[in-house]
């Protein structure tokens, strides 16, 4: 191990991962488990309920994406194709140090998630299982784009799955093969300050804007939900 | 007309239908004609479950005389399905959501028809006996039993 800073112990942490964020992480966690499981028990209107509060986290996550603190900015993890490549080389070789906030893979993986679990949601507006269950905005299609979106909704949980199983076997490589715990720091928020220069430690969430981003979060589903056309009535 | 009551015989039963498939090639026009009953048998369950959903959901009133009549014609419709998917249309080009495996997996595909239709019934005697409570249960069991034969047999 390096040895740190000479003022420091190294067993001293910069703060990385706002409380937002970890949160939002864990609460993603939970909702996305949530959802799974009452879709598969047939507790459909909880389904529903997991949905919407998915829909509220990637809305505030792309709001904390432009306002939140700097790591948690996405111009801070673009991830550009030089950078991810030169990672992947660094992967293998002894010039590798653990990143700070999101390595340059693990940037592609947040937009891939984001991008994969948004699509979800908003897919899972327009769905319906033909029986008993359609999304709020289900009533505005047509029978062929009914089951397009429900067919979206079914394979791309597949897509999902898969990149769960990705995320947590790239966490657990991580502590096997590199001896760097990324759990912790999504629980405490903090990494070593021999991985955290001091320059790069995430600056505490201004709370003006985090309420901000959590109340418009909240207020756009809550719209969403609210102006749903009328369900249409199947039964004459 | 022996061999018409024959045929009908072999309709009605699983094994002959199976076999009734396996003895020719459908035309197009047979395999047309087939998916376009099964799909009219289909909208004829839909419209009878579509007055289920709010009751069950709590949107709409218990209604024991719509639920009783819902669920008499679902019984009736789901008794219908392995008849009408007696003709093998898994090799023609006819547009459909039937998985091939329902001609392959028949035997347990008429089970699921069997299933639904039994739950249906029960819901029709429970509502005809006035059981509010124990007929809005057995409305979600009937509503499970689509859904699980969909998962096996109806196209993602």
């Amino acid at each position: 191990m390096t040895s740190a800073n000479k003022k420091e112990p190294p067993i001293a942490q910069r703060p990385v991962w706002d409380i937002l964020i970890r949160l939002w992480h864990w609460l993603l966690v939970v909702c996305l488990a949530g959802s799974w499981a009452s879709a598969e028990f047939d507790r459909m209107q909880l389904h529903f309920w997991f949905g919407y509060g998915i829909l509220g986290l990637m809305l505030f996550r792309v709001f904390w994406g432009f306002v939140g603190t700097r790591h948690a900015r996405f111009s801070s993890f673009l991830p550009k194709p030089q950078r991810v490549i030169a990672y992947i080389q660094s992967l293998r070789s002894t010039s590798w140090t653990p990143s700070v906030g999101h390595s340059p893979i693990g940037a592609l993986a947040v937009f891939a998630i984001l991008a994969v679990i948004s699509a979800q949601v908003l897919s899972g507006l327009f769905t319906t299982d033909d029986i008993f269950w359609a999304g709020p905005y289900n009533p505005l299609l047509g029978s062929d784009a009914s089951s397009l979106f429900s067919s979206v909704h079914r394979i791309n949980f597949n897509v999902i799955k898969a990149i769960v199983v990705m995320h947590i076997a790239a966490v657990l490589s991580y502590w096997f093969f590199k001896s760097t715990n990324l759990i912790k720091p999504m629980f405490t928020g903090q990494k070593p300050a021999n991985v955290v220069p001091e320059q790069e430690s995430a600056e505490a969430p201004r709370w003006r804007t985090a309420i901000l981003a959590v109340g418009l979060s909240v207020v756009m589903v809550l719209m969403i939900v609210w102006f749903a056309p009328e369900p249409v009535d199947d039964f004459f | 007309m022996r061999t018409l009551i024959l045929a009908a015989a072999a309709v009605a039963t699983v094994s002959g239908s199976t076999a009734l498939s396996e003895d020719k090639e459908l035309s197009a026009r047979e395999a047309e004609k087939a998916v376009s009953v099964r799909q009219s048998l289909f909208d004829l369950i839909g419209w009878n479950i579509g007055g289920l959903g709010p009751i069950a959901r709590g949107r709409a009133p218990y209604d024991a005389a719509l639920v009783e009549q819902s669920a008499d014609r679902l019984a009736q419709l789901g008794a219908m399905i392995p008849d009408a998917f007696a003709a093998d249309t898994s090799s023609s080009d006819v547009a459909s959501e039937a998985r091939p495996v329902i001609w392959t997996e028949f035997d347990d595909f008429t089970e699921h028809a069997t299933t639904m239709a039994e739950a249906a019934e029960e819901v029709r005697e429970l509502a005809a006996a006035g059981d509010e409570e124990a007929a809005l249960t057995a409305i979600r069991h009937l509503a499970s039993t689509c859904k699980s034969c969909h998962q096996s047999y109806r196209a993602e």
